[in-house]
């Protein structure tokens, strides 16, 4: 018995050191890969006109597609913001996801907006649509409005891919502030390779609260007032400038954040648009058409911009912070085991034997294992037999390292981007990196273990969901199906 | 600064990874279990009020109380390092490690924020000021040149070549050459030939837009050199300096290129042809090309500058093997506005849908279950044939006659093609005058109900 | 003296753009973005105004839309921008515009439009 109970403990007290540091040590090699990722992008782009692309004939045709529910208050100016972004061939696609406020009577008034007659193939099956409006005002020409039955997020997004032309599709959050120049400095990497197809790229999001924002614009950039969504900034800095440049660079990346992205339409269609059943249908859509490209033999690559193009506002209290964090949570594991196929498969290369396996144990199994380290730890001190000055040590390791770390990626940011130019500013973010282990990080490890927690004894969404990707345009093929699809005279199905 | 603090993050990076491994290595490799086991804490401790750590359990004497009071701190600390087991020394080790790292970033970030800041207020206000002579300079023709602050510093220097440069972008003519001269009579030239020789790529980068911008000829030869280099982005800048620089053939580097041009690229040398006025009176020695991309490019250069002596020779490539360069010569037809192609692209059309058919077929055959109305093709491969055929249709818009209808209405009947190529071929066909809205209602008679609707949409909306 | 509204949001081109006015002895008011042109617009009246299309806040379209169509003002506007595909000038001149520049401009150009501008008035 009691050597049951030593060998248990020899393993999961060894074991916690040694995945400490190996989990220590990839986070340092993905900030090295980082910082010479973002190096290598910040030369190349330091002195480049992306303004070729305003004039250019050539340059390709973009659908901007912004969701919208329950956006009243705010949607004028956000679409004002869209409106004005600097690009030549595009279009905002705004999905009224069936808002139960007065987002579509204000949108209709704003911008004189009439019901059009339109004839398009729905390739992915949606809610209904209730009509789709452009305005009569030549000015706002590139405006669409898409009225709809409420269906979610992902099946907005649907709805926008099924009605845009274009080439590529920039799906953004409609409450995001994007730069002027976002689509011009975005679609730049698409029309630079040429061995590989550029299937999705991702931008980095900055933390927009306290900032101020006038029509739809950030005026002045301050760092956030409130603890918790400061604490973001450095979550987000880390996460962004020493993790996902990193996996752009080894073509691992399996998230491009809703918040902001651009895609290859055909792919995306291909694939068969976002999955409407899920929490995490950015992540999903990303892992699926990896696996697509894998799958075709074709080669190709998802990208990272260290670029800060996209400003968007964060949880600001812990309550609703719970709420993104348990469902980014869900989200992760949803897509994780969906493609579980994937892990550490060679045949899909840097997807199945670094990208997939990372997350699954980085993302997903790191705060469970963290868990079971205190859960032990708590044991033993109820027992009384802890080594304390061990314990410290370990604890001083951990805590130090995770401080230095946010050091690194307070300098990544000063060195690259650094929008926060205050000096007080910068200290105010060294300050808050000493506090974020102690008064942050346990909150987020115990949203996680909620999120494994509601995923596991809550809707198995996962089971339904056995045919992936193409099967999905199954639902829309039928005899009669097919004709309905077809939109008539004021969303009314034939 | 910037640069030694780099450098600094770089040292400090790498040592920290290598230190990690090693103790990573070395960690594994143990096998003591530590926790709650209590002879370690007397390794550990070493005499009361000098200890790093306390005491838990006061039964377990000190093994280390022995050593004398008059041991210094030092001494003691390296003991309890020396005595611990390697799982304490490696923590220790990171510990140690980590805390001076800690401090010396928050210098280095402090420290790097002060200059940052300051350099900054000099800047903007270098910038002001030269914004101000360069205005003045201009429009005022007292001024004959400037002479303006730090000359003599090249960081200076650089920042009154941008805002010059700026400048000169924005304007032509009398105005323009003045700025060029005054760029010339300030020996500014050999600060952007100075990048241009430059080692960096991205110096040389930059070196070679200042040239070309403000056509300095000196570097030519060198800079040709260049325009098939393996680095893409050298590549971009080398091609497009070297179309505005060259005197005669400006486009001679296509000829050598081994390397696919990328859109990045033909959109950067067409930019370049339109903003200088450089006229290029033929296109059609790259449509023979072996570098496909260049033919691709060929083509849609004939597109934009609607060349349409190289009708023939684009009619030809029309049945090329590759299905970019049929897109792109479908592509550069459209503009020509002229029916003697007409013929050749209904026969690609049907060459295109023949394609199709076979993909989709062998795309059923591995499917189980069949599906009625479009199908599309698991792969990417039926992506090209449905754009080429598309394009053929929108060619067609501006150029077909009454004897296209029949053809129109094939395409429009077909419940295999995308909905959006039916209602354009419908557009067409009511476009077509009585005959054609004849074929409308013909086409209403026995149409289901997809094509119904989609007939009822253009009758009511004349133009698309 | 005329007065003369400069919509324009970089600093280099404005200075240039400002002496070259200067010299030519007439009054110039610069607005940086959109949203500043719009007021002053609303608030002042001008002999004539250029624009720059691309703006923060409020685009140039909207400002000759703004002049022409909601204040129905007759100020003569003259385009200058970089923006130069067929559509967006046509765009232009149907909102109102009286004439559209593309850059690069002669300064020189521009000063013998805005000349013909305002002896018309």
């Amino acid at each position: 018995m009691i050597e049951f109970f030593r060998t248990l403990q020899f393993i999961i007290e060894n074991g916690i050191i040694v995945i400490t540091l190996f989990i220590f040590g990839s986070y340092v090699a993905l900030a090295v890969f980082s910082a010479l990722s973002m190096l290598q992008y910040i030369r190349k782009n330091s002195y480049i006109d992306y303004k070729v692309l305003l004039s250019s004939p050539l340059a390709p045709s973009i659908s901007v597609i912004a969701p919208a529910y329950n956006e009243g208050k705010t949607i004028i100016d956000n679409i004002r913001s869209l409106m004005s972004l600097h690009y030549n061939d595009f279009e905002v696609i705004i999905v009224n996801d069936g808002s139960k406020d007065d987002t579509m009577e204000k949108v209709i008034k704003a911008y004189d907006l009439e019901p059009m007659n339109f004839i398009y193939e729905q390739k992915v099956a949606t809610e209904p649509i209730r009509a789709i409006y452009k305005s009569r005002n030549k000015a706002f020409k590139k405006l669409v409005v898409i009225d709809k039955e409420n269906g979610g997020k992902a099946d907005a997004l649907n709805a926008g891919i099924n009605f845009s032309q274009m080439e590529y599709i920039s799906v953004v959050d409609v409450d995001s502030v994007l730069v002027e120049d976002a689509l011009l400095i975005m679609s730049k990497p698409f029309l630079e390779e040429t061995k590989r197809k550029i299937i999705a790229s991702g931008g980095v999001i900055r933390i927009a609260n306290s900032c101020k924002i006038e029509e739809g614009r950030i005026t002045e950039v301050k760092l956030p007032k409130k603890f918790v969504p400061r604490v973001q900034v450095l979550e987000y800095t880390r996460s962004f400038l020493m993790g996902r440049m990193a996996w752009s660079k080894l073509n691992g990346l399996l998230l491009v954040s809703g918040a902001f992205g651009m895609f290859n339409r055909e792919i995306v269609l291909k694939v068969g648009g976002y999955n409407t059943n899920l929490v995490g249908e950015d992540m999903e859509l990303i892992v699926r058409m990896r696996r697509y490209m894998s799958e075709q033999k074709e080669k190709y690559r998802v990208i990272y911009i260290p670029d800060p193009l996209c400003w968007t506002e964060v949880p600001a209290s812990l309550k609703v912070l719970g709420r993104q964090r348990d469902r980014w949570t869900r989200g992760n594991m949803e897509s994780l085991f969906m493609h579980f196929k994937l892990f550490f498969n060679p045949k899909y290369k840097t997807l199945g034997l670094l990208g997939h396996p990372y997350w699954f144990f980085f993302e997903w199994f790191a705060p469970i294992m963290e868990f079971i380290g205190i859960i032990y730890f708590i044991i033993i001190a109820i027992l009384g037999i802890p080594n304390w000055p061990f314990f410290f040590l370990l604890l001083g390791v951990i805590y130090f390292f995770a401080v230095t770390l946010s050091h690194w990626a307070i300098l990544f940011e000063e060195l690259s981007f650094h929008r926060y130019t205050r000096k007080r500013e910068v200290v105010t973010m060294l300050f808050t990196a000493m506090l974020e282990p102690i008064f942050y990080h346990p909150f987020i490890l115990m949203f996680s273990i909620r999120g494994n927690f509601k995923y596991f004894i809550g809707e198995k969404t996962w089971g339904s969901m056995d045919r992936v990707g193409f099967s999905e345009e199954e639902k829309e093929e039928d005899d009669d199906e097919n004709n309905e699809q077809i939109i008539t005279e004021r969303g009314q199905v034939a | 600064m910037i640069l030694s603090g780099k450098k600094i993050f770089f040292a400090i990076l790498t040592t920290l990874l290598i230190q990690m491994t090693f103790n990573v290595k070395m960690s594994s490799a143990e096998a003591l279990s530590v926790i709650s086991e209590k002879p370690v804490m007397q390794l550990i401790s070493a005499g009361a009020g000098n200890t790093l750590f306390l005491l838990i359990n006061e039964s377990e004497t000190l093994a280390v109380s022995g050593h004398e009071v008059s041991q210094s701190v030092w001494q003691r600390i390296r003991t309890i390092y020396l005595e611990s087991p390697l799982k304490v020394k490696v923590l220790l080790v990171i510990l140690v490690y980590l805390l001076i790292s800690l401090f010396v970033l928050f210098l280095v970030i402090i420290i790097n924020r002060q200059i940052k800041t300051i350099r900054r207020k000099r800047e903007r206000i270098l910038k002001q000021e030269y914004q101000e002579q360069l205005a003045d300079f201009l429009f005022n023709d007292e001024v004959e040149t400037i002479e303006f602050r730090g000359i003599n510093t090249r960081k200076n220097r650089q920042i009154f070549i941008d805002e010059l440069r700026f400048l000169h972008s924005n304007l032509y003519g009398e105005t323009a050459s003045k700025l060029r001269d005054l760029y010339f009579n300030l020996e500014l030239h050999n600060d952007s030939l100075r990048k241009v020789y430059h080692k960096r790529w991205h110096t040389k980068s930059k070196g070679f837009q200042e040239v070309a911008q403000m056509d300095v000829k000196d570097a030519n030869d060198y800079i040709a050199g260049f325009a098939n280099s393996k680095n893409s982005i050298i590549r971009v800048e080398a091609q497009v300096a070297m179309v505005k620089l060259s005197d005669e053939e400006p486009l001679a580097f296509l000829n050598e290129l081994t390397w696919e041009l990328s859109d990045w690229e033909m959109i950067n040398i067409y930019d370049t042809l339109i903003y200088h006025q450089i006229n290029i009176d033929s296109f059609e020695a790259w449509l023979d090309s072996e570098n496909y991309s260049v033919v691709v490019f060929a083509l849609r250069m004939i597109m934009l500058f609607k060349h349409v002596q190289t009708i023939p020779r684009v009619k030809q490539l029309l049945f090329h093997e590759q299905p970019e360069i049929r897109l792109a010569a479908t592509k550069a037809l459209k503009p020509m506005d002229s029916a003697e192609y007409i013929p050749e692209l209904k026969q690609l059309y049907r060459d295109e849908s023949y394609r199709l058919q076979e993909i989709l077929r062998e795309f059923e055959e591995n499917e189980k279950d069949k599906k009625p109305g479009l199908i599309e093709a698991r792969s990417l491969e039926d992506i090209l044939p449905r754009e080429i055929r598309y394009e053929i249709i929108e060619s067609l818009t501006t150029i077909a006659s009454a004897d296209e209808i029949p053809f129109m209405a094939e395409v429009a009947r077909d419940s295999h093609n995308s909905v959006k190529i039916r209602m354009l071929a419908l557009h067409i066909i009511a476009s077509l005058g009585q005959e054609g809205n004849h074929k409308l209602d013909e086409l209403s008679e026995d149409a289901d109900t997809t094509l119904n609707n989609m007939i009822i949409n253009v009758k009511q909306n004349p133009e698309s | 003296m005329a007065k003369i509204l400069v919509c324009e949001d970089d600093f280099m081109m404005i200075k240039a753009i400002e002496h070259k006015l200067q010299r030519e002895g007439y009054q110039v008011e610069v607005a940086n973005d959109g949203r500043s042109a719009s007021e002053k617009i609303k608030s002042e009246d001008f002999d004539l105004i250029i624009t720059d299309l691309l703006m923060p806040f409020t685009g140039g379209l909207e400002i000759i839309n703004l002049t022409r169509n909601e204040l129905s003002k007759s100020t003569p506007i003259i385009v200058l921008s970089k923006v130069g595909n067929e559509e967006t000038i046509i765009e232009a001149f149907k909102l109102g515009a009286d004439d559209y520049l593309t850059k690069p401009f002669s300064p020189n150009e521009l000063s013998i439009r805005v000349k013909r501008f305002l002896l018309k008035r």
